[in-house]
């Protein structure tokens, strides 16, 4: 008798749904990576109250935080081509939005997505440091901006990148969303094949498997990361 | 020289500093004594900008300021020419004890990276600690700390250090070390600005005694005379009630 799944026939899926993979990391990294930077003008626009920007941060965040990432990747999918379409009228451009591949409305969404849930973290992780440090970095005639980079913000990727990874690892798993706007990544590629062969059932264990085995990659390079990151609680530094 | 000119400080509706006079020459050490809520702390914070002055003016050389417009170069231009020591230490969390030392000369001064760290290290022998160059804030005694941040503070060269009550937070047998490297500083004429309660330390460092109450100076007088003749009824009431408490130690 057979069993309830056929083990050579998940092993034969794995190439095939293994190519979503450097399309599901690279949606993560680069949408983390402009959301970090996205995060971090949120958190200073919060942080040193900067009129009018900090009540449009304040809407973005709420915006994206109370909606589905599902329901903005629709927005970006089918609104970034209007806007484009609707700047091309106005002004006399002629950008080809047809030539646009999906994965970029997918980035703009993810970015935006992360952007606003970083903003939040970072906050918080700046003024997780003390005062202190701030007071002194100024009273040895320090600007803002040197503050920031040598004293500040240092300390607090160390205090937000447990947090940060969180995200990560979260957003990593999200990109299986972008499969509503046909990028061939993990989810996309196994649904691809699986409607070939109708055997879901093993095409998506295989789709887990593969995500776990990543974010089980992740969370090892974040220990290390944490833990290089820490050396300067042990008291001496060990070049 | 450092002049400040009848100076306000408010917060919100609490007035701290009712209209203040001072004066510090070149190489002076002046201490500067009071009960808590004097505002004592507040006037050290206005002399560096680190809280901006409600009205008055405050005189550093040739750098001439008036709270009511002050310009970004003038706040930069005051803080580098000071420095401060605080209650807390302070010290950069993420910078080990020459790194601390170095840090403004490297970012502020813009001095080659190597260079800083010599004279970092040189520093820190100077305060007793060129054991310690590679350890972290965490990994220092409270003493060790604030020696440190004194170093910090005198490597470079300002026309006036800051010292907000500098051993306060410290355990009392750590208290003698770093008077000690702040007297080795006085020796060596650094223009110094010290609130602080140590009454004994405050007779025997400075040359000149400021007693602050409600905002304002009630007296001032040289360490020598100020201790022995009071004139003020405000100083004298203060000066009994240490007294007193000293005798409970004995």
């Amino acid at each position: 008798m057979k069993g309830i799944l056929d083990f050579s026939y998940m092993i034969q899926s794995v190439p095939t749904i293994a190519k979503g993979i450097p399309i599901s990391i690279s949606i993560a990294v680069i949408a983390f990576g402009f959301g970090i930077m996205i995060g971090l003008i949120g958190a200073l626009v919060k942080i040193y109250r900067i009129p009018f920007l900090k009540e449009i941060t304040n809407v973005y965040v709420s915006f994206i935080r109370g909606t589905p990432l599902l329901v903005q990747i629709f927005l970006s999918y089918y609104g970034i081509p209007l806007a484009i379409r609707h700047i091309n009228e106005q002004f006399g451009t002629e950008w080809n939005i047809s030539f646009i591949p999906a994965i970029y409305f997918i980035y703009v969404a993810f970015a935006l997505n992360a952007g606003a849930y970083l903003t939040e973290t970072i906050r918080a992780a700046i003024m997780a440091v003390d005062r202190g440090q701030l007071e002194a970095s100024y009273s040895v005639g320090m600007t803002t901006y040197q503050s920031m980079r040598q004293i500040i913000l240092p300390q607090a990727l160390k205090v937000g990148l447990p947090n940060i990874g969180n995200h990560f690892i979260a957003m990593l798993k999200d990109t299986s969303l972008a499969f509503a706007a046909s990028v061939p990544e993990i989810m996309g590629m196994a649904k691809i094949i699986a409607g070939r062969t109708s055997r879901f059932f093993e095409v998506y264990i295989v789709a887990a498997l593969l995500y776990w085995l990543i974010c089980i990659v992740l969370e090892r390079l974040l220990a290390v990361l944490e833990r290089r990151l820490r050396r300067n609680e042990r008291g001496v530094k060990h070049d | 020289m450092i002049e400040i000119k009848n100076l306000h400080k408010y917060f919100e509706n609490h007035h701290v500093l009712k209209g203040l006079d001072l004066t510090v020459s070149q190489g002076e050490t002046v201490a500067v004594i009071g009960p808590s809520g004097s505002g004592k702390s507040t006037l050290l914070r206005c002399m560096n900008l680190l809280e901006i002055p409600s009205t008055g003016e405050l005189r550093l050389d040739e750098i001439h300021i008036n709270a009511r417009h002050i310009s970004k170069t003038d706040l930069l231009s005051i803080r580098k020419n000071t420095a401060m020591v605080f209650q807390n230490y302070n010290l950069f969390a993420n910078k080990t004890a020459a790194e601390n030392i170095a840090e403004a000369l490297i970012t502020v001064r813009k001095m080659n990276k190597r260079i800083a760290m010599d004279i970092a290290q040189q520093m820190l022998k100077k305060v007793g600690l060129e054991n310690k160059a590679d350890h972290y804030p965490s990994g220092l005694s409270g003493g060790q700390q604030q020696r440190v941040a004194i170093g910090r503070a005198l490597v470079l060269n300002p026309r006036v250090v800051l010292f907000d009550e500098p051993t306060s937070a410290l355990d009392p047998e750590l208290v003698q070390e770093v008077l000690q490297v702040i007297r080795n500083a006085a020796q060596e004429h650094v223009t110094m600005v010290i609130v602080t309660h140590e009454l004994d330390f405050a007779r025997d460092v400075a040359d000149r005694i400021i007693f602050m109450d409600d905002g304002k100076i009630v007296e001032q007088n040289s360490a020598a005379e100020f201790f022995i003749n009071p004139r003020q009824e405000r100083t004298i009431k203060f000066l009994e009630k240490f007294k007193q408490q000293n005798m409970y130690y004995i």
